[in-house]
């Protein structure tokens, strides 16, 4: 019992708390630490893991392109929508609108739209 | 260390050592443990949001095809699109979808699916037919229990038969799914026409070409995106936001140095007591490992408090409210999803930032004790 020897050693007389609540400290602290580690992976394992997998599936199942953290509507949510539309003032006006939609959709082929917006 | 043991010696005399000064030990244990709870938040946000969207944006489309036209987006004849994308070499598994983001009754936006494909569809969760509604997590509070009104071309009132789980909300918080001709109806859509098309790519790395090929082989101007170009946007948009979260490094910082301050100052304070000991007949080597053993109980006790509260704060439902604050979310907390790697190396780089410069600084403030004279030390 080198543990109380030890104890019954200690020269101090201002140790307001004795060994064994010392010892308990530790077991706390220890079983703290041991109760901590075992809700961190019992959480993970039985709820986040299968959250990561649940939403997956959804997001497979609705064939959505984009995580839900922006608003609808915003085109951080649905990038694929984000395209402007043209500004149709910039018509010019001895064009019909049918041949400004070719001269659009042409453009839009070769991918330059934009740059000759205002 | 046996646990039907008693814990050594050493140990318990660190623990009574720590006991002798309560109130010191209180606050040194609860400025580590918000230390540590900080930290590790802040390092555990950004991976897990980072991850938890990089999981989700695996299981999307590769690529999206929609149809643009002067007016910017206008609907896609179904068979015919997917007759030509189905032409395009290393396409694979074309389909329609039928989607838009419509009005709910409060005037809020969200996004409509159309059930277009009976494949995936779960058992627990009912089909919606004509006239229903499944809704998602974040929808649907508040109001009408048993109905929801939509609001798109037209406005449709539709029976709410189920909702999308809790664990679903980071793919479908507020998306409603309806039948695929109460979508159309919605969004004003012909009968054979589609929003746009959804395909795979054989390979993931031919997904350039792919694209290339299928701008081409469409008779009218298609906008292309691909699963990459949306993973670029997703991943720099939560770094933008998880960086005006690392200002709070700042503070943690001030934080670990006024602990390793703090502990230093407690540290010089106890060199007659060390010097006691010392006389006493303890080895310098014991009175290390008297305050290794110290240092290591309050690592232990507010590094295990600090870390099982970060992650709390993360993953716990019930304390992760705050999360919804950052992206503008309304109804059920946003439920994230961890990696065991994620949590294991934001967990050590925590206890690297924190834990490591607290024990170095009580070290190194009894470096001297240990090395002093014993008469030295009891005149101090």
């Amino acid at each position: 019992m080198t543990f109380f020897r030890i104890g019954h050693s200690n020269p101090s007389t201002r140790m307001p708390l004795g060994l064994c609540t010392a010892r308990w400290l530790w077991m706390i602290v220890l079983s703290g630490c041991l109760l901590a580690s075992g809700m961190v992976a019992g959480h993970y394992a039985l709820r986040a893991r299968v959250r990561g997998q649940t939403a997956g599936r959804w997001m497979k199942t609705l064939e959505l392109t984009m995580p839900a953290l922006h608003p609808s509507g915003s085109p951080l949510r649905f990038p694929e929508s984000a395209l402007a539309a043209v500004d149709l003032r910039l018509i010019p006006g001895d064009m019909d609108l049918d041949g400004y939609d070719a001269v659009i959709t042409a453009r839009l082929k070769q991918r330059v739209i934009g740059k000759d917006r205002p | 260390m046996k646990w039907t043991r008693p814990p050594s010696p050493m140990m318990v005399w660190a623990a009574r050592d720590v006991l002798r000064r309560p109130l010191a030990g209180l606050l040194l244990f609860a400025g580590l443990s918000a230390t540590v709870a900080l930290v590790g938040v802040l390092l555990l946000y950004h991976q897990s949001v980072a991850r938890t969207c990089t999981n989700l944006l695996n299981e999307a489309p590769s690529v999206v095809v929609r149809r643009v036209n002067a007016g910017g987006w206008t609907p896609i004849p179904m068979a015919e699109g997917l007759d030509r994308a189905a032409q395009v070499p290393g396409v694979l598994r074309p389909r329609a979808r039928v989607w838009g983001v419509v009005l709910s009754e409060d005037g809020s936006g969200l996004t409509m699916v159309g059930r277009t494909t009976p494949a995936h569809w779960p058992k627990t969760v009912p089909s919606p037919e004509p006239g229903q509604v499944v809704l998602g997590p974040g929808l649907g509070k508040g109001g009408d229990p048993d109905h929801v009104t939509l609001r798109g071309r037209i406005d449709l009132t539709l029976e709410i038969v189920g909702r999308l789980p809790v664990d679903s909300g980071l793919a479908a918080h507020d998306v409603a799914v309806v039948n695929e001709d109460d979508a159309r109806r919605l969004l004003g859509l012909a009968s054979g026409q589609a929003s746009d098309l959804a395909l795979d790519v054989f390979r993931a790395e031919e997904v350039d070409a792919v694209c290339r090929e299928l701008a081409d082989v469409f008779p009218w101007a298609v906008q292309i995106s691909t699963r990459q170009s949306r993973m670029e946007l997703c991943l720099g948009t939560v770094a933008q936001r998880s960086s005006i979260g690392l200002a709070a490094f700042v503070p943690a910082l001030l934080a670990v140095v006024c602990l390793v301050m703090a502990t230093g100052i407690l540290g010089n304070r106890r060199r007659r007591d060390m010097g006691l000991l010392k006389a006493l007949g303890w080895t310098g080597m014991d009175i290390f490992k008297m305050q290794a053993y110290g240092l290591g109980l309050f690592v232990a006790a507010g590094g295990g408090v600090g870390l099982v509260t970060a992650y709390g704060l993360l993953f716990f439902p019930g304390m992760t409210g705050w999360l919804n604050t950052q992206y503008g979310w309304s109804g059920p907390a946003m439920l994230l999803a961890p990696t065991p790697a994620g949590l294991l190396g934001a967990f050590g780089m925590t206890l690297l930032l924190v834990a490591a410069p607290f024990m170095v600084a009580g070290l190194w403030a009894a470096r001297d004790a240990v090395l002093a004279d014993p008469e030295d030390l009891l005149q101090d």
